[in-house]
């Protein structure tokens, strides 16, 4: 009977890790599915880009390439995925010199990656050559919110307002990767050095928010950010810092 | 015995309810990282 017990226990146990995995499983895939609505719905050059400007989320198609893939037939993801790099080379031959010497072996994985909806897989592969375009795509509405700072302007961190700008920038830290890699005592120390006024900044989280500026990390900077304004003790700041 | 079994894959049916209730909901609580 004891036996019986434990083997219940045991299958009761693995059926709601079943279940657990596969809640996991699914939502995974509907959130990267979803990934590319979501960012459509919120954001109108997105919307575009998904659109009108279809095939120019991959990287190496731009505006007069895609008018060429459109007007061989070639309108969607899919159909560009289920294309072969000789095709698409007949098709670039078409049109003269400045075609024919692209390749477009690349852009069949990434076609492939976008008609599956693996947004995160498509980021990835376009950052191994730098910046992602769809990521770009995705992520300039975020961006919009910073659009008023330029780079490297120091006010982007909350916190720094244009004194302590100054203050920072006579240190000899002037970009947003100079703060980031400063260190804390440091800061402290100029801080300290320019008065008592100066006592009430709390620059623990300064070289983190830094930091997601200079990679570009907006949405990341905006959460921060947004914590950080709730609340200002230190004790939330370093936690915001060790959390983001 | 035929009680107990359909009694057993009712609780089996349960755990396995409760762990997609659960792997849900603790992504919905802590939102995809991105």
């Amino acid at each position: 009977m004891n036996f019986f017990i434990l083997q219940t226990l045991i299958l009761l146990l693995l059926s709601f890790i079943c279940g657990l995995v596969l809640a996991k499983f699914i939502k995974r895939r509907l959130c990267s599915r979803a990934a590319l609505k979501a960012g459509a719905a919120q954001s109108v050059h997105l919307d575009a880009a998904i659109e009108t400007n279809y095939l120019q989320i991959i990287e190496g198609i731009g505006p007069k390439m895609e008018a060429v893939l459109n007007e061989n037939g070639v309108v969607t993801w899919s159909q560009l995925a289920a294309r072969t790099v000789p095709e698409l080379q007949d098709i670039l031959d078409k049109y003269g010199n400045k075609y024919q010497i692209i390749d477009p072996a690349p852009w069949l994985e990434q076609a492939r990656l976008a008609a599956a909806g693996k947004v995160e897989d498509l980021i990835k592969l376009q950052k191994i050559d730098g910046v992602s375009k769809l990521e770009n795509l995705l992520y300039k509405d975020q961006k919009s919110g910073f659009a008023r700072y330029s780079q490297d302007d120091l006010k982007i961190v909350e916190g720094i307002g244009p004194k302590i700008e100054v203050l920072l920038n006579n240190a000899g830290i002037q970009t947003w990767r100079a703060l980031s890699q400063a260190q804390l005592s440091a800061i402290k120390k100029i801080l300290r050095a320019a008065g008592p006024k100066y006592r009430l900044a709390v620059p623990e989280s300064w070289m983190l928010q830094a930091k997601l500026a200079d990679s570009g990390e907006w949405e990341r900077l905006k959460q921060c950010q947004d914590k950080l304004r709730d609340t200002r003790s230190i004790r939330t700041v370093r936690q915001t810092a060790e959390a983001v | 015995m035929t009680y107990l079994f359909l009694e057993l894959s009712i609780w089996l049916i349960l755990a396995f309810l409760l762990g997609l209730l659960m792997g849900f909901s603790s992504d919905a609580r802590g939102g995809e990282k991105s």
